[in-house]
């Protein structure tokens, strides 16, 4: 082996790597850690939103929120009607001007409102778990 | 990174496919992309790590460990060097992390360097290949040589993952260069004078 080429000789030799005959196992292998990693990750995802599903809906119970819900949506339903029977002109001039004509807002859409605020929950944890 | 893996359905075999083609889908999550790289590079990592000086078995796992770490960091690879190159220096890294440790509880006696460099002395007519010439090099030197060599580390690189001075790994990669040339070379080559590592771009 001549000096001047002795570096890259070296490194000539040591991208001479051998084939193992398991290689094809070896890759499997890798695979399948990578298979049982994925599997853990959702399923513990799984678990961590029905875990949080069910505290909520016991916290929900608890606090006896959807009577609550209900009666608060009845109660702006009727205070909305009452202010419209006051001022049937004032409130078609201010639905207008937000472009909500004909939208009335009870308890439908504040479960839409919760619902919507659960997925995105639900979306920032997923993205967490896979960035760390 | 996640997601299901890719159907193979209407596209080019895995197995045609480029590496920097194979790490792309690896980025969306085709594990089975990027099984075809471990399949293609997997013996080079574990023959880099075997060489370092671990064993076969903890050559595997370690390798097994640097692909996953490949599979998470994935998106890093723009694809400026070879796959194989960027998994290699995972593995080495791995592999440091495990050689510090087992060096802090378990330090090689003092006297191992100079009885390999004397058994090495005298064999420079038998022509050895890369694994057996690298048995004769200390610890120190076989894992510096490795970095610098087998994982592409500069000097300086290799120095940081090593967490050792600068000075210390080129002066181990000097000395494990003298002791390879002499065990390397063939028998009528004339007998050299200098190393050659001065002329390495190592930083």
């Amino acid at each position: 082996m001549a000096d001047p080429s002795f570096d890259a000789e070296l490194t000539r030799l040591f991208a001479q790597a051998p084939v193992y005959a398991d290689h094809a196992d070896f890759a499997r292998r890798v695979e399948d850690r990578l298979n049982v990693g994925w599997t853990l990750r959702r399923s513990l995802i799984g678990l961590l939103g029905v875990a949080g599903g069910l505290i909520a809906v016991g916290q929900m119970v608890g606090a006896n929120l959807i009577l609550r819900v209900i009666s608060a949506g009845q109660a702006s339903m009727s205070a909305a009607q009452h202010t419209a029977n006051l001022a049937p002109g004032l409130i078609n001039t201010l639905l207008q001007a937000a472009g909500m004509r004909g939208v009335t807002f009870g308890a439908e859409g504040l479960w839409l409102a919760l619902g919507l605020l659960a997925l995105a929950g639900a979306l920032l944890a997923t993205r967490s778990l896979e960035e760390f | 990174m996640g997601g299901p893996a890719i159907s193979t359905a209407g596209r080019a075999p895995l197995s045609g496919l480029h590496d920097v083609e194979l790490a792309q889908l690896a980025t969306t999550g085709d594990r089975a992309a990027f099984g075809e790289l471990a399949r293609r590079h997997g013996s080079a990592v574990r023959a880099l790590l075997r060489r370092m000086g671990a064993d076969p078995t903890l050559a595997d796992d370690l390798a097994q460990d640097a692909f996953l770490s490949a599979f998470e960091a994935i998106t890093d690879f723009r694809g400026e060097g070879t796959f194989a190159g960027w998994v290699k220096r995972i593995a080495a890294r791995h592999y440091i992390r495990r050689w510090r440790k087992r060096a802090e509880l378990d330090p090689a006696p003092e006297g191992a360097e100079l009885a390999d460099e004397a058994d090495g002395a005298g064999l420079s007519d038998q022509r050895l290949d890369l694994d057996e010439a690298l048995k004769c090099l200390t610890p120190a030197e076989r894992l510096c040589v490795c970095l610098c060599y087998g994982a592409g580390l500069s000097h300086a690189e290799a120095a940081e993952a090593a967490k050792a001075p600068l000075g210390t790994v080129k002066s181990h990669v000097k000395r494990g260069l003298e002791k390879l040339r002499r065990r390397l070379e063939p028998a009528d080559a004339p007998p050299s004078l200098e190393t050659s590592s001065g002329s390495r771009t190592h930083g």
